[in-house]
């Protein structure tokens, strides 16, 4: 089985290609080059590397967010086309829950992505070796909120990226899609035609317009 | 193996997510548009996140309809087309990754295309180009007099100094509570109404091609507001009626004035603003008058089309202007990079 997995909902980049779940290629880019330019072509990279054809791959795994709202978007616009051209299934997974099992933690682990004024896309997933469970669901909250409410755990946040939440003490986490799919209840079957992102957020505007209703 | 080139074209660079497929530059086997207009309308105008989320829920299924339109499969196509801009940038990416995408997995080139290019080769699904021909460009977005003297060359004569064409009218219909998008909706009170305001006619003495229309809907603005203060009635059929007036005077002697200029017998015009009644008569009455050979498109291929997008990219694929994996969207491009 030859899972392409794609994850570009922040700053850092991440497109893997595993077989039978273990990774066999990666690409990993944590700089700011804008993931409309590169994730296609990173794509073909990877598959190169792996010296897989894009014929020979039987599923799509895509991070749907939170995140970036635009890079999330590429990403899931990317993992759909895929799905739809090459006509195998999709699955969906949260991009904290790759942050969560990035960096080979155990135990509580806290993924963090830096929402500004003092928010975060944060969640708490109590990880083993080859399951978990989900102690908070991912969620924009108040940093101090949700800080409030763990008595342990590890921070885990991409150290690049801008942050402006009050935080002291973190782990640097970078996206690693590849070791996402050993957690098999973390992945969501989807349609292709309906998936969305999951923002989290409804944009902006229409929170100004609801308020006015 | 026939000759035929069958270009698969997707736009989303502002509120329409749209697909088709063109074969050899004209002849239309499927034009696919979803327009978001409805939710848009709540905010008094494209807000531009939203206009993004709502480009990723319908493009897999705009590109599937446009394929099972046109009774094709992707082994059939050509080439892969899609708007580089100019556009609002988040609206731009989901067209271009899904059409890099689809390029990558059926292997076929991908065409980029400008968006303005693309309304001046709208008129090309009617009937070839004729050269030189000026093209007066009018929408949400754009104010500009094209001069070209073939295929993909430009070269702006004239353009809007501040508000787009299309900008003026959204915002005037605002001021006399008309709902969004507002050229409709001017147009059709206009058809009761006199110009009777007399409003100003902007860089009409002036020489130059260059349009402006923030002076004139200020005009709108303090003339309203001065009826408002008074507490005299205002007519609004007949403001639509004179704001109108005002811009069909300025868009056609600016236009009449660069045909003579430029010695030009040809002349298009494109986007969602040629699709004003008056506009289009007025045009129409002048150009049988001074002998010009007018185009106009039909009024689904003046506002956003994908139709459009794969006529220009027939040219611009015989030109061997294609792009690789690493295309993005750009949210301004001159579209004078776009002479080849």
């Amino acid at each position: 089985m030859i899972s392409l997995l794609l994850d570009t909902s922040n700053q850092a980049l991440s497109v893997a290609v595993n077989r039978d779940g273990k990774m066999i290629a990666e690409i990993n880019t944590n700089y700011k080059k804008t993931h409309s330019e590169t994730l296609v072509d990173n794509i073909q990279k990877v598959l190169s590397i792996a010296d897989i054809k894009k014929n020979h791959i039987d599923r799509i795994i895509v991070a749907k967010g939170p995140g970036s709202y635009t890079g999330v978007r590429i990403g899931i616009t990317v993992a759909k086309m895929l799905a739809k051209q090459l006509n195998i299934p999709i699955y969906s997974v949260s991009s904290l829950f790759v942050l969560a099992v990035s960096n080979h933690i155990t135990g509580n682990a806290v993924p963090l992505i830096d929402a500004r004024r003092g928010h975060v896309y944060g969640a708490v997933y109590n990880i083993q070796e080859d399951d978990y469970t989900e102690v908070i669901a991912p969620a924009y909250i108040e940093f101090s909120t949700l800080a409030a409410d763990i008595d342990e755990g590890v921070f885990l946040l991409n150290s690049q990226e801008k942050i402006t939440i009050d935080i002291d003490e973190y782990t640097h986490v970078t996206p690693r899609i590849s070791e996402a799919e050993r957690y098999k209840k973390a992945l969501k079957l989807e349609d292709a035609d309906q998936l969305v992102p999951d923002y989290l957020r409804i944009s902006e505007a229409e929170r100004n317009w609801q308020n006015n209703q | 193996m026939s000759k035929d080139i069958k270009i698969l074209a997707i736009e989303t660079s502002c509120d329409e997510t749209a697909a088709s497929v063109i074969q050899n530059g004209h002849e239309i086997l499927s034009n696919v548009v979803v327009s978001q207009i409805d939710s848009h309308k709540r905010f008094g105008g494209v807000v531009p996140e939203v206009a993004s989320r709502h480009h990723v829920e319908a493009i897999t299924h705009v590109i599937d309809q446009a394929l099972s339109d046109a009774d094709l499969e992707p082994a059939d196509l050509t080439a892969v087309a899609v708007t580089e801009g100019p556009g609002l940038i988040g609206a731009l990416l989901i067209g271009i990754n899904a059409a890099k995408t689809f390029a990558f997995v059926h292997d076929l080139p991908l065409v980029p295309v400008h968006h303005i290019a693309g309304h001046i080769y709208a008129a090309q699904l009617e009937k070839p180009l004729e050269f030189p021909l000026i093209a007066l460009v009018v929408s949400g977005g754009h104010t500009e007099l094209v001069y070209m003297k073939d295929h993909m060359s430009f070269e702006i004569i004239g353009e809007t100094r501040d508000d787009a064409v299309g900008e003026a009218f959204d915002k005037v219909a605002r001021v006399i509570d008309l709902p969004y998008p507002g050229g409709p909706h001017i147009d059709k009170l206009a058809q009761s109404g006199e110009d009777t305001f007399n409003f100003p006619r902007g860089l009409m003495k002036e020489d130059t091609f260059d349009f402006s229309f923030s002076g004139l809907k200020s005009a709108v603005i303090n003339k309203l507001h001065n009826y408002n203060q008074k507490g005299i009635e205002v007519n609004k059929n007949d403001v639509a009626a004179s704001f109108q007036a005002s811009v069909t005077d300025v868009l056609t002697a600016k236009t009449f004035a660069a045909l003579e200029k430029y010695d030009v017998e040809n002349l298009i015009i494109a986007g969602g603003v040629a699709g004003n009644s008056e506009i289009r008569s007025r045009f129409r009455s002048m150009c049988i008058d001074k002998n010009i050979n007018l185009q106009i498109p039909e009024l689904k291929f003046c506002t956003d089309n994908a139709a459009m997008i794969g006529a220009a990219a027939y040219h611009l694929y015989n030109k061997d202007h294609l792009a690789d994996l690493t295309l993005n969207g750009r949210n301004f491009i001159d579209i004078e990079e776009y002479a080849f």
